[in-house]
């Protein structure tokens, strides 16, 4: 998450912007270090960032949606934090085959900015879990 | 004959009883914004898995100890034992990032409480933290879980 970004929100909002449903160039410049700031406000223009509040004594304010971001008033359900990696849920074993353990590890973004840092994590925790396929279908489809 | 069906009929009863699928819920939760922003994407939560989860909270500053960002990781699984590893990371050059490693196990539940000490000063940027956490139960089943979260502290 861009710092400019992260520093005007308050203590207990959760914002992720999901630079999956961006075009390829845009996507390419939040993995560029230095570059990657500028990624953030268009992404912002564009209604990729949403905000969740950490617990249910947190109130975000109304205004920050002028920014461009999408609010929820309700935290994060049990499936958005499966998909953002922070819940998982014990499956059998699945084997790890080239397309769906290796080529994703392969192709996963370079850590060198923040949001390559986080993609990188949450897609390395969906392929080691065997849940890569779901998402990659409700995120990056 | 009768004996042979009545253990046939008990053995059926128990598979179903153990079977983790078969107490699986089919409840449709919503989630997130679609993406015309409406928020009118749903799941099916039997598809979750078989009530057996790990957790890693988003890093926070702490309430009860001052000065301190820390982070609760989980592990949940009725009637077996279970493991939870959790690596706290504040973010910076390879070689200096700073990283701290607990481990808890328990009955049903494990829970892990992990924390490092402020570093954020006024006027500098937050500072990125990253949880990494490997969950196991005895039977052998594993998960991974991660979250990260750019805090001022």
């Amino acid at each position: 998450m861009s710092r400019n970004y992260t520093s005007s929100l308050p203590d207990g909002a959760i914002a992720r912007i999901n630079f999956n449903r961006s075009p390829a160039w845009l996507r390419l410049l939040s993995l560029t270090p230095m570059a990657d700031s500028l990624a953030y406000s268009i992404a912002l223009d564009r209604g990729l960032g949403e905000i969740w509040p950490q617990d249910h004594e947190v109130e975000i304010e109304k205004s920050l949606s002028d920014l461009g971001w999408a609010i929820h008033e309700k935290p994060m359900s049990d499936y958005e934090l499966f998909l953002e990696g922070a819940v998982a849920y014990f499956r059998p074993r699945t084997s790890k085959t080239i397309k769906s353990y290796w080529l994703p590890k392969v192709f996963s973004p370079l850590p060198l900015t923040s949001w390559g840092r986080e993609e990188r994590s949450r897609r390395f925790v969906h392929i080691s879990n065997g849940t890569y396929t779901e998402y990659k279908k409700q995120r990056m489809s | 004959m009768n004996k042979i069906t009545l253990i046939c009929l008990l053995q059926a009863v128990i598979l179903i009883l153990v079977s983790p699928i078969a107490s699986a819920e089919v409840i449709r939760v919503p989630y997130g914004v679609d993406s015309s922003g409406s928020g009118s994407r749903t799941f099916e939560t039997s598809k979750l898995g078989n009530g057996c989860d790990g957790r890693s909270d988003y890093p926070h500053i702490s309430t009860h100890v001052p000065n301190t960002v820390n982070v609760t990781a989980s592990t949940t699984c009725n009637g077996v034992q279970v493991t939870v590893e959790t690596t706290l990371s504040r973010n910076g050059w390879f070689i200096f990032r700073e990283s701290v490693t607990k481990k808890s196990s328990g009955l049903s539940k494990a829970v892990v409480n992990v924390s490092l000490p402020c570093k954020w000063k006024i006027g500098e940027p937050p500072i990125e933290y990253i949880v990494s956490s490997f969950h196991r139960e005895s039977r052998g089943a594993t998960a991974r879980t991660s979250s990260h979260r750019s805090i001022q502290c």
